[in-house]
């Protein structure tokens, strides 16, 4: 692992958003640290509010939903204060965002040379023939078969993959400091899930990024993740290195989520699973979020679990993650 | 397999013609499906994986028929459905149902719970509406959804519910094959647990036979008793299940698994990946589809077809090398 | 709440919507009770107040024939806003069996369209022109006439939606369940695809009606005296500088029960846009 500098490259303190001024809560006192050089993984299920967090960062959010509270540090500079200038001109040099749905995230009437080249234009004054070259090198970059003749290809010419491609290539040129990652090989087959992982690892390894990767897939978090931060219902529950949040889950709704998975090796088992489903937005009364649902619910529960130390940098949310580990009603993963 | 399978399809073809260009030459069908052999057993669960534009879904609707075929044979009991008129056919579909994968799409928002379900028995007149009614009640319990879904719209519910109510108004007419297409992908992984073993419990308690078509191969793995992989159209590798994950043969199946991300950070890959793409499904009619990413191609895997080759009891796999000796993986 | 009451209540709060069913209910209410509200027959002259401006005793003032205007205008709506009202039944029901019918049955449309394409190669005025003084002056004809000429563009609206929701999965799962043609255009298709019709309807009313004024105006109307909007118009037409209220009131009349019909139907489009779609998550 990268060594990393002291300023963490982003952190996440209380954020809370929600509907308006006055309508329901989606994303709830939300802390987040991402170290330089680090991939942190996000995972949650619908209703998590992760993409939100994403689009918080970023300051993308939709008109309806609004910033409550909190801070958002990209090093020293928080971007909640910043002006809307200002913060366009972070976006796509020092922080690039790629996004699950290549097909709909690219521009459909424009080469995809052109709408790299875009990014060069405005973010490294590059321009015509230098631009066109450099474009060439980052599809170069990003695997690209054949990126002579693909710089001038329209998005639906390109396979899913090549899209993909082309979103992290576009997310490249501006030499961001933070890639964040949301779904980014979703909608992708498994095979090229798989090209595309090992690609961002690369990218990741050789040019030092910190890396914020969303998703709802465990094994993508297993396979990429250094440390994890588990959401529920707009809450972070969990935090910790990817071995913490795999061998040694703490809150119950991780130690759930872990246990529900098919596996491979387990052959041909019931699952586990958890009853219930996940509270609507504007639907969950004060107290702990994943209460309602939990095997060890106890009264202690009516009052919202802080995140506490469980372990050397790892986190949970839940008044009783190590008293009640052993009782047998916790679902083992 | 020693009994009658309870569904076969015998060199399963669908061909999409593409749309002509004013004066340009005609260009090849897409061969979505191209001479698909298939055998489920009754009871049994057979796992049909592969990647987007492998044929998979379109397999599963040739089967029902919701798709005409361009040929070959689907035989129900030893009877070719692919001969049967619109009254015969109407009939069969009370034995042969399909769970889809979209739960916000394949249920009308126009209905109420009740009347999506009670559907199936209306069109086949079945029964009065007292009768009806209280089937739709036992087909609610079935699926563990409660009495109050009844006077309720598809929206109100969330999306592993929507997959309940598709489940139980596939269960309505009794069938004994159900389809489901890619019918958890669209779920969140815990909602994932509770359908499968849903279907798993359903399968056990009402005797039905499962064709299980998913691009997920851990899902897969849980709930098949055997599996086919597919590959641009073409079934690559079929065996029983603990078999094609323990000791996968044809090149794709294992560039398949050793694609699939880790179960635990522990187990990351360390070694290269398949390289290429998936070509569009057309092109040439002839050699094995596989061969441009294949790493043991050689020049007869471009021109020849490839045949099936049993490599143990149960276990098939399409590979002129594998056939012929030359290569044992 | 249901599908229906969360819709009203939607329908109830957007601007545009209550505005335009104000105005049209405003007019509606005059037409239906123009029998006991108008002051005078709007049929018989009065040669001794002929040609006066808006006074006390003749809201609008009268015409060469000393008839009043106000009540020629009440009664004109109820004639204008009967016609448009029958054009707009009519030809939702012709558009919705030729659109759906070419939605649905691949093998149909090509013919259907390009028959459809030929009627809407003539611009719509035209066409009903041609065809009213065809089959000659009566309300009869001009509702024939109209609905003839707004039926094509209809039916293509309703086609596009039957081809959208045609390939939605709910449809092949009624297939697969072994529903036949016709319970799937009716119990599936045509009920899912009724919103772009709706708001089309309310523009097809108020074209209607103006249609119905130009048709009048050019003497191919409903046959004098009958006091529709255009008749009255045309009547007005030699007088515009010295008795401009006699074309001035129905064109007020028309303007307030098109722009009432437009409003409406703008409401209605922007409720129903989101919800057009039939995935709400």
């Amino acid at each position: 692992m990268n060594t990393a500098s002291a300023l963490p490259m982003l952190q996440v303190q209380q954020l809370s958003t929600g509907l308006g001024a006055e309508g329901p809560e989606i994303l709830s006192a939300v802390d987040i640290t991402l170290n330089s050089g680090e991939v942190l993984g996000v995972v949650g299920e619908s209703g998590s509010g992760k993409s939100l967090l994403a689009l918080s960062i970023m300051g993308l959010l939709p008109p309806a939903i609004s910033v409550r509270g909190g801070q958002v540090f990209l090093q020293s500079q928080n971007l909640l204060q910043l002006q809307a200038p200002a913060l366009r001109a972070l976006r796509g040099k020092a922080m690039a965002m790629i996004f699950q749905e290549p097909m709909t995230s690219l521009n459909p009437v424009m080469r995809v040379g052109q709408q790299i080249s875009e990014v060069l234009r405005w973010h490294r004054s590059l321009q015509g023939e230098a631009a066109r070259q450099e474009s060439i090198a980052l599809l170069q970059r990003v695997e690209m078969p054949d990126p002579q003749r693909q710089i001038d290809a329209y998005p639906h010419e390109l396979s899913g993959g090549m899209r993909q491609r082309v979103m992290i290539a576009i997310a490249l040129a501006g030499r961001p400091r933070l890639l964040i990652a949301d779904e980014p090989t979703t909608a992708l087959d498994v095979t090229i899930q798989a090209q595309i992982l090992e690609l961002i690892r690369k990218i990741q390894r050789d040019d030092g990024m910190s890396v914020l990767l969303i998703t709802h897939d465990l094994g993508v978090i297993a396979e990429m993740c250094d440390r994890v931060a588990v959401m529920y219902a707009g809450r972070v529950v969990e935090q910790g290195t990817v071995m913490d949040i795999f061998d040694r889950p703490a809150h119950p709704y991780t130690r759930g989520l872990l246990a529900s998975r098919p596996k491979i090796a387990a052959g041909a088992n019931w699952l586990c699973t958890i009853e219930g489903t996940v509270p609507a937005v504007g639907q969950m009364g004060g107290g702990c979020s994943f209460a309602p649902r939990c095997k060890l619910a106890s009264p202690d529960c009516a009052q919202r679990p802080a995140l506490r130390e469980v372990g050397p940098s790892h986190l949970a949310a839940c008044v009783t993650p190590f008293e009640r580990m052993s009782d047998p009603r916790a679902q083992t993963p | 397999m020693t009994t009658t399978p309870l569904i076969e399809a015998r060199g399963l073809r669908k061909h999409f013609e593409r749309p002509r260009r004013f004066l340009a030459p005609a260009e090849p069908p897409v061969r979505a499906v191209d001479g698909v052999d298939l055998r489920i057993a009754p009871g049994e669960t057979l796992g049909l994986v592969g990647e987007s534009g492998c044929g998979k879904s379109t397999t599963g609707r040739l089967l029902l028929r919701l798709i005409e075929p361009t040929g070959g044979a689907i035989l129900h009991h030893g009877q070719d459905i692919t001969r049967l008129d619109a009254a015969g056919m109407r009939s069969k579909r009370r034995a042969m149902q399909i769970v889809f994968q979209d739960p916000y799409g394949s249920l009308n928002p126009r209905m109420r719970v009740s009347e999506l379900i009670a559907e199936p028995l209306v069109i086949h007149g079945v029964g009065d509406s007292a009768s009806r009614a209280s089937r739709v009640q036992r087909l609610l319990d079935l699926v563990s959804l409660p009495s109050s879904a009844l006077q309720r719209y598809p929206h109100e519910f969330s999306g592993g519910q929507r997959q309940r109510i598709g489940i139980a108004r596939a269960l309505a007419l009794e069938p004994e094959f159900i389809v489901a297409d890619e019918a958890v992908s669209a779920l969140d992984v815990s909602v994932q647990a509770q359908v499968i073993n849903l279907l798993r419990e359903l399968q056990r308690d009402l005797k039905l036979t499962y064709l299980f078509i998913s691009h997920n191969l851990a899902v897969v793995r849980n709930i098949s008793d055997r599996v086919a992989v597919m590959y641009l159209g073409r079934i690559v590798e079929v065996a029983p299940a603990d078999a094609l994950f323990a000791r996968p043969q044809h090149p794709y199946t294992q560039a398949l698994l050793a694609a699939l991300p880790a179960d635990h950070p522990a187990q990351r890959r360390t070694h290269a990946v398949i390289k290429g793409d998936l070509p569009k499904p057309d092109a040439n009619g002839l050699g094995c589809r596989f061969a441009n990413r294949c790493p043991h191609a050689q020049s007869q895997c471009l021109t020849q077809d490839p045949v099936f080759h049993q490599t143990a009891p149960g276990h098939q796999v399409a590979c002129l090398r594998i056939a012929d000796g030359s290569l044992t993986l | 709440m249901t599908n229906r009451a969360s819709f009203f209540r939607r329908l109830l709060s957007n601007r545009s919507f209550t505005i335009g069913a104000a105005l049209v209910g405003l007019v509606l209410l005059l037409a239906l009770l123009a029998g006991y509200i108008a002051p005078f027959d709007p049929l018989k002259g009065n040669f001794r107040a002929r040609m006066m401006a808006p006074n006390p005793q003749h809201w609008m003032g009268t015409d060469q024939f000393g008839r009043d205007i106000l009540s020629r205008v009440l009664h004109g709506a109820r004639i204008s806003l009967q016609i448009g009202f029958m054009v707009a039944l009519i030809t939702a029901a012709s558009g919705v069996l030729i659109g759906a019918t070419s939605g649905y049955f691949r093998r149909l449309d090509g013919p259907i369209m390009r028959l459809m394409d030929a009627f809407m190669a003539f611009p719509s005025i035209i066409l009903a022109i041609a065809i009213s003084s065809v089959l000659g002056a009566s309300v009869v004809n001009v509702v024939i006439a109209l609905s003839i000429a707004a039926t094509p563009h209809t039916a293509r609206i309703v086609r596009a939606s039957v081809m959208v929701v045609r390939e939605m999965e709910f449809v092949e799962a009624a297939r697969a369940l072994g529903a036949g043609h016709t319970r799937i255009l009716l119990r599936h298709i045509l009920a899912n695809a009724m919103a772009p019709l709706m708001v089309r309807m309310t523009y097809v009313f108020a074209v209607a009606i103006l249609n119905e004024a130009v048709l009048s105006f050019i003497g191919v109307g409903p046959p004098p005296p009958a006091p529709t909007f255009g008749a009255i118009i045309a009547n007005g037409r030699d007088f515009i500088v010295a008795a401009p209220w006699i074309t001035v009131a129905p064109g007020l009349a028309i303007l307030l029960s098109v722009l009432g019909l437009n409003l409406l139907g703008d409401g209605l489009r922007d409720v129903l846009d989101p919800r057009m779609s039939v995935n709400t998550r």
